[in-house]
């Protein structure tokens, strides 16, 4: 008796899934894949721009380097948000992305963040040419045992923590153990959630709590996330109406307010 | 084809599933005993907390086991009054987490090997005067013993495989805590597909190798088939 009811709960479901799926009321659907480090603008992106045209749009978040491979292996979205030049460029050259759509949508700002509330100088510029208020003089105030970042290898943040490092310490290690996240986020989350005493996060993260430090824009290279429409997409002009958006002064605002920089 | 990376990553990741293997032996013999023995009630919940990591996704166990060993985590706060210091970005602390990780992989097999031979082998032998001891070593460990030989193996097999927990806890720290799986994942994030390629292949291989021991060995032996879950 159980195995018949089994069997005819997953017939049920079979039949209940292969139904078309009921759309929203409006026609016009885009879909567009997002790097992961930008679901909070988005989220209002995505509001402001569904009640301005009459377009629903479904998002899908992921890092960058996974949406790119979906991409590559056809994926059906119709724009994509990277946290990088690179991946957005190596499409358009390999004829995946149209080469005339590619922008910078958002400039990243690398800071420094600790939970502690207070701490040295706190607030205060970074810079490699100030003899006092510079990433060596933060390390050796605070005794930091060790720090977070992301992954240099993939991550644009990661990079850019990375040439602050050789910038400061040369070939030499760092005074403090060096503890990588897979993504800005985890290194972040190491910071949070106290394992680590200080994190290179990026400021769209930065929370209400703790102490944070701004680094010189000059002292690490710069952080551009580019988009892109995808040869695939069917829908070019409603895709061209998105992009038009993130590039509207409403966009950028929305943009400028989770703590980015726009072009 | 295989950078020093590579192999450090490898070295790093057996290295790493021999101690849990081992540690978890040690702990799981005991436990997998008294678990085919009890009558009392708590049967049914420690056995749930045993299988749990079989359902609970790898993401929940590394965030909490990151929050526990965190320095206002309870865990945190042991290790770091006895003078330990943190555990999450050690090898220590991977250890720690592949036993809850690999536990039930371990604890089950063994648990069902011994409720296989039952009472009376057990009961034979205490009257013929054998200790607690003799029993478990001239008894159980022979009786049991393909249900040992599938726990190591899966519990192995389980720990190099381990993945989201390692992402949450590791740190990616060369030799420390960057094990192969974490590898493959940069490999992926960074494009760089040859690299990964490599890598994955030895995984498949060396997965499928382990599998078909495991198999191949249980069509002999009778007792204790890989059975997980119950």
């Amino acid at each position: 008796m159980t195995q018949k009811r089994i069997l005819l709960f997953t017939l049920a479901m079979l039949v209940l899934s292969a139904l078309p799926r009921v759309r929203a009321a409006n026609d016009e659907s885009l879909h567009i894949a997002v790097a992961s480090n930008f679901i909070a603008p988005m989220q209002d992106l995505q509001k402001a721009f569904e009640t301005l045209h009459n377009v629903s749009l479904t998002i899908s978040y992921a890092s960058s380097g996974k949406l790119y491979a979906q991409i590559v292996n056809g994926a059906p979205y119709d724009v994509f948000l990277s946290a990088d030049q690179i991946k957005p460029t190596l499409l358009t050259d390999n004829k995946y992305a149209i080469h005339s759509s590619q922008f910078t949508y958002a400039k990243g700002e690398l800071i420094l963040w600790s939970g502690r509330e207070n701490l040295w100088s706190a607030g205060k510029i970074l810079t490699h040419s100030d003899q006092t208020h510079n990433l060596a003089s933060l390390f050796n105030s605070l005794q930091v045992k060790r720090f977070s970042m992301a992954n240099p290898k993939f991550a644009p943040y990661g990079l850019a923590a990375q040439k602050l490092l050789q910038n400061t310490y040369g070939t030499q290690k760092p005074p403090a153990t060096k503890v990588q996240g897979e993504s800005i986020s985890q290194a972040f989350q190491f910071v949070a959630s106290g394992n680590v005493d200080i994190g290179f996060i990026a400021r769209s993260q930065l929370p209400d709590y703790g102490s944070f430090w701004l680094l010189a824009e000059e002292d690490y290279p710069a952080i551009n996330q580019d988009a892109v429409i995808l040869s695939a997409s069917k829908q070019f002009a409603t895709a061209s109406t998105f992009i038009e958006f993130l590039q509207s002064k409403e966009g950028k605002n929305i943009i400028q307010s989770h703590g980015y920089r726009t072009e | 084809m295989l950078s020093t990376s590579d192999i450090d990553a490898i070295v790093l990741t057996l290295k790493l599933a021999t101690t849990v293997t081992v540690i978890l032996l040690l702990i799981s013999t005991p436990l997998a005993m008294w678990l085919a023995s009890t009558r009392s009630w708590l049967k049914g919940p420690v056995s749930a907390i045993v299988a749990l990591p079989l359902i609970l996704p790898p993401t929940v166990l590394g965030f909490y086991l990151l929050i526990a060993m965190g320095p206002n985590g309870p865990l945190g706060e042991f290790t770091q009054s006895i003078g330990l210091g943190l555990l999450p970005f050690t090898f220590w602390g991977l250890v720690i987490a592949s036993l809850f990780y690999s536990l039930p992989f371990v604890v089950q097999p063994i648990q069902n090997a011994i409720e296989a031979i039952g009472e009376k082998p057990l009961e034979a032998a205490s009257t013929l005067h054998c200790s607690p001891a003799d029993r478990f070593f001239h008894v159980i460990l022979p009786l049991a013993k393909p249900g040992f030989i599938t726990a190591s193996v899966l519990g192995f097999a389980h720990t190099v495989g381990e993945f989201g927990i390692v992402l949450m806890i590791g740190g990616n720290i060369p030799q420390e805590t960057k094990v192969v799986s974490i590898q493959i994942y940069d490999y992926v994030e960074a494009l760089e597909y040859t690299g990964a390629h490599a890598l994955s292949g030895i995984m498949v291989l060396f997965s499928f190798l382990v599998l078909l021991t495991l198999y191949t060995f249980q069509s002999r032996g009778k007792a204790s088939k890989f059975s997980l879950g119950r």
